[in-house]
């Protein structure tokens, strides 16, 4: 089989001789190079061209620098620095999950449940009485951004479009949580649940039991650390 | 002893451990710093595209799907970063596809050919191929990708990585026959 003319299209033992030469072709292809090398002597000579130029390239690159230890230990202090701007953004990268999340609701559905809290947050302040819902015995406090800041137990939560003031009053009677801060954008309040911090098991567990009240609760999730 | 696999190391990179990080990069990062040197022919600047390529392997381990080999992706990354870093540089006066309009008084093919073996001349004419023809040489060549696997890094379809590699060796036969080099092929 003679070089193809300028022009021609190139032979199929042409195009595969390449992978041939590195042993690349898969099993059809290599079949195929095989019958077309046992029917045409001069394919070998080409397999040799394409031998000796990967040859070439092999020693080309082999010529070339080894990745040093330098840009080794360069690229590891960027892993570590980046680890740890991340671990500081741990807070900022909550309020991103959040809004992942709350992305996915309608704007109605959020102004809904943000009013429904926002009128148990009036209640806590004692702006509506507390006959508006009813009986109760539950103990209000004022929500304000310096409670918010206050040192304790917090969990930032959402509530149900469906929840009413109502719900949301008697859920925080019974677990005897209190609203302080919010709403923050996306309709997010912080939730005092206890007045220190707690042990991770028994917050885990109070997360369980708020998820558990679906009815009232949208989501729950620990707080990151004062935003 | 068991050499732990690309796609196990992938998995523990993706949990956040070093070790398996350093393991990776220990098997891969001189060949891609090779492969970054050939298409940016920089040796400073690969080295900094190589360290990007590896801190995207740190961030994005999750998010490896197993499609292809690891070092298949990774050749991808640094393939996607060079040519980022080639649109954002200004062409320089001698790229290859430039310099071989160009004649060279100091050394004429003849001259090269007199002066230096075959595989000199080879290597040297392997240096003047244009970017397009040198990324699917050393593809196939010295990283060994399949068709298939050199279809998933140039984002070409397999025939066409066939038809250019042809192609690249066919310029390749051109260029050593400038320099007095006549191989029969093509």
């Amino acid at each position: 089989m003679s070089a193809p003319p300028n022009g021609a299209e190139p032979s199929a033992a042409d195009l595969l001789a390449p992978w041939k030469a590195v042993d690349k072709l898969d099993a059809k292809d290599a079949a195929l190079f095989e019958r077309l090398m046992a029917e045409d002597a001069e394919i070998a000579h080409r397999l040799a061209a394409a031998v000796e130029e990967r040859q070439a390239t092999v020693d080309l690159n082999e010529a070339l620098p080894a990745a040093s230890a330098g840009a080794r230990d360069a690229l590891f202090a960027r892993i570590e620095a980046y680890e740890a701007s991340r671990t500081r953004r741990s807070g900022a990268g909550l309020g991103r999950w959040l809004a992942d999340r709350l992305t996915g609701l309608s704007p109605g559905a959020l102004a809904w449940s943000a009013t429904a809290a926002a009128l148990v947050i009036a209640l806590q302040a004692g702006l509506l009485t507390q006959a508006y819902l009813g009986a109760g015995d539950a103990r209000y406090e004022t929500a304000s951004d310096g409670r918010e800041a206050a040192a304790g137990q917090t969990l930032l939560v959402g509530f149900q479009p469906s929840a009413t003031a109502r719900d949301i009053a008697a859920l925080l009677a019974e677990t005897g949580a209190e609203i302080v801060g919010g709403p923050k954008p996306g309709g997010v309040f912080v939730l005092r649940i206890a007045e220190r911090p707690m042990p991770k098991p028994d917050l885990d567990a109070a997360v369980k039991r708020l998820q558990e009240r679906a009815a009232v609760v949208r989501f729950v999730a620990p707080r990151g650390g004062p935003h | 002893m068991i050499e732990i696999s690309d796609e196990s190391l992938i998995q523990r990179i993706a949990a956040g451990d070093r070790a398996a990080m350093r393991i990776l990069h220990g098997r891969h990062a001189t060949r891609t710093l090779r492969f970054l040197i050939r298409l940016v022919r920089d040796e400073s600047q690969a080295e900094d595209l190589m360290s990007d390529v590896y801190f995207d392997v740190w961030r994005q381990a999750s998010r490896f799907e197993g499609r292809s080999s690891v070092s298949t992706w990774i050749l991808s990354i640094a393939r996607f970063k060079a040519l980022s870093a080639l649109r954002r540089r200004a062409p320089r006066p001698l790229e290859p596809e430039i310099a071989e309009a160009v004649e060279d008084d100091a050394d004429t093919p003849e001259v090269v050919a007199q002066k230096a073996s075959k595989a000199d001349a080879m290597r040297r004419c392997l240096g003047r191929l244009s970017l397009e023809h040198r990324e699917v040489i050393d593809l196939v060549y010295y990283h060994e990708r399949s068709v298939e696997e050199a279809s998933e890094i140039l984002q070409i379809p397999a025939a066409t990585v066939k038809t250019r590699m042809f192609y690249a060796r066919k310029k390749l036969a051109e260029l050593l026959a400038a320099a007095g080099v006549d191989r029969g092929w093509p």
